[in-house]
């Protein structure tokens, strides 16, 4: 009987095993499309933005595009190489995607099937050094905002912890390391890259984006590299580097494609002017929101928020397919050129 | 009940199809990943004994001892296990950064360090211990000690020869469950010491840098070390079930 009763138990198991857990998932995928459905896909705009615009995204644009449209901005800010992964891998799939450079969105773009098939570049930024006031080295490096010392001379002491982000993960990691080197040229010094960050993935230097502030307000860094635009966002102390390094200057394109970086994935990264570029990718889920949203970007407001925080608004560049362009962006593109 | 049980487990099917033989056997074989894994052990291993040096005291004199402000010192314990990880590490940084006072008395490099490691695992894995150790002193019926206090025993003598072994499962239990909180810990880790990298922090970062199939090699190791855990909890548990009949 006590084998009859375990055999019974076996059987009721295994069979549970089997049919639970596809009851489970029919019934909550039914469920959580039927809530979508009902109450919130025609509201939410998801937009993931690079890490650099956290605060940008949060304190400035969510509340003037909700007010304007009366949309709800779901925002979440990674590094865009991460970002990027994360759509390549089906973790993710925002309406929008506002990248840093415009490599992580090309990656969507060149991948099979596209998951997107065009972007919009319609900023630059420009590479800073930001530090903490609080930091023993605070003298030198004010000194060094001021041009009284070379910066790379501070940044380059033994005892000063400068921070970063990856560049396997993040456009502005690969960019300090592209701007490193090229402080290597323009000063015919080659050992500066070397003094400052090591290696290129030098471990104690790397942190990821969404905690590299915190790291640096609790001492942790003395440095960091930034973008002006979250330095002036985050009030934070800050050097300016030459126009010949800073990767903003139009002029010095030519000089800034001397060097590149070459991603772990075999793709290779020319130095080249700082873009930040948007996307709609092919998975989104409310593409009137998302329209909505970018159009927000190229307009007058949208600009004179980027503008007030230090990104610079530029002609917006279109790349990619045409054809897949929705027409309210397309003329807002050709408008503006 | 079973649906929770099935939920609990179905990720680990889920996960089987994620892994790539070759490409497992290439990232077990990557330093970064072996050295991750050998530093979250020790440092685990070094956190639960600090834990254990102070929590289990504290957990005797919790369950033993009437005192006014027993209560409070109760919710000061639980705290480190209601509080989310990232905000235990935020505040402890506030002790032990370097801006803090004790970071500006003492040149010991707090953060971004092993010790910085050590600190946030004990700090977040301390009620796993306490907890369980108070609960196993508490159901220990007083009468034991009268017995050994009339026998002549000094406190500290009872405490040793009658609390400690009778209480030593619901300790072990304690312990297994604070090393293995101690293993997992990431966020209060990453704020305070992001590097070096423990297996978390590793699988955190292979995870952003090339997905979930890049950071397989880093989960396989924690489930064995987790499962290596579960059998020591279920050999306790039977040792229990033999000497109490519970």
């Amino acid at each position: 009987m006590f084998i009859n009763i375990t055999r019974f138990y076996s059987k009721t198991i295994l069979l549970s095993a089997i049919f639970l857990p596809i009851i489970f998932f029919i019934f909550f995928s039914f469920s959580i499309k039927e809530l979508n459905a009902t109450n919130t896909i025609d509201k939410d705009v998801s937009v993931m933005y690079a890490g650099s615009l956290v605060n940008i995204f949060e304190n400035e644009i969510k509340s003037v595009f909700q007010n304007l449209t009366g949309y709800n901005f779901i925002g979440e800010g990674k590094g865009s190489v991460q970002i990027s992964n994360m759509i390549l891998d089906g973790f993710r799939k925002p309406d929008v995607f506002v990248s840093a450079d415009t490599t992580p969105i090309e990656r969507l773009i060149n991948h099979t099937p596209p998951l997107a098939n065009w972007l919009v570049k319609f900023g630059s930024a420009e590479l800073v050094i930001a530090y903490n006031p609080q930091s023993s080295f605070a003298s030198d490096l004010v000194k060094a905002s001021n041009g009284e010392i070379l910066w790379y001379q501070v940044l380059g002491k033994e005892e000063l912890k400068f921070g970063r982000t990856d560049p396997e993960l993040d456009p502005k990691g690969y960019y300090t390391v592209i701007a490193a080197k090229l402080a290597n040229i323009y000063y015919n010094d080659s050992t500066i890259k070397d003094k400052i960050l090591g290696e290129d993935r030098n471990k104690e230097q790397i942190f990821p984006e969404e905690i590299l502030k915190s790291i640096l307000d609790s001492g942790q860094i003395d440095a960091t590299a930034a973008y002006k635009h979250e330095v002036i966002a985050k009030g934070l102390p800050y050097i300016t580097l030459p126009d010949q390094i800073n990767l903003s200057e139009p002029n010095y394109t030519n000089f800034y494609n001397k060097i590149s970086y070459k991603l772990g994935t075999g793709e290779t990264i020319s130095g080249n002017l700082i873009f930040f570029s948007f996307t709609i990718p092919n998975t989104v889920e409310n593409i009137e929101g998302a329209v909505s949203f970018v159009k927000f970007l190229l307009s007058e407001n949208g600009k004179k928020i980027l503008e007030q925080v230090g990104l610079s608004p530029i002609k917006p560049i279109l790349q990619g397919d045409i054809h897949q362009l929705k027409p309210e962006i397309l003329s807002l593109v050709q408008e503006h050129n | 009940m079973l649906i929770l049980v099935l939920y609990i487990i179905y990720p680990f099917f889920g996960f089987l199809f994620v892994i790539e033989p070759a490409n497992l056997i290439e990232s077990l074989k990557r330093t970064e990943i072996q050295d991750s894994v050998i530093l979250s052990l020790t440092t685990a291993t070094i956190s639960t004994i600090l834990v254990s040096i102070f929590g289990i005291p504290l957990a005797f004199v919790l369950a033993r001892f009437q005192f006014k402000a027993k209560f409070l010192i109760r919710m000061i314990v639980i705290l480190p296990l209601v509080l989310p990880p990232l905000a235990s590490g935020t505040m402890l940084l506030g002790v032990f950064g370097p801006y803090s006072l004790l970071g500006k008395i003492v040149t010991v490099d707090f953060t971004q360090s092993v010790i910085g490691v050590v600190i946030a695992q004990t700090y977040v894995a301390s009620p796993f211990l306490i907890l369980p150790t108070q609960a196993a002193f508490e159901s220990i019926p007083e009468r034991y000690e009268i017995v050994a206090r009339t026998l002549g025993k000094k406190k500290w003598q009872v405490f040793f020869s009658v609390y400690l072994p009778l209480a030593k499962i619901g300790i072990l239990v304690g312990l297994l469950m604070a090393w293995i909180r101690s293993i997992g810990e990431l966020g209060a880790t990453m704020m305070m010491a992001y590097n070096p990298h423990t297996v978390s922090i590793q699988i955190f970062e292979d995870n952003a840098i090339g997905g979930i199939r890049n950071s397989v090699a880093g989960i396989i190791l924690v489930i064995i070390i987790a499962l290596v855990a579960l059998t020591v909890f279920v050999l306790i548990r039977r040792q229990q079930i033999l000497k109490l009949g519970w």
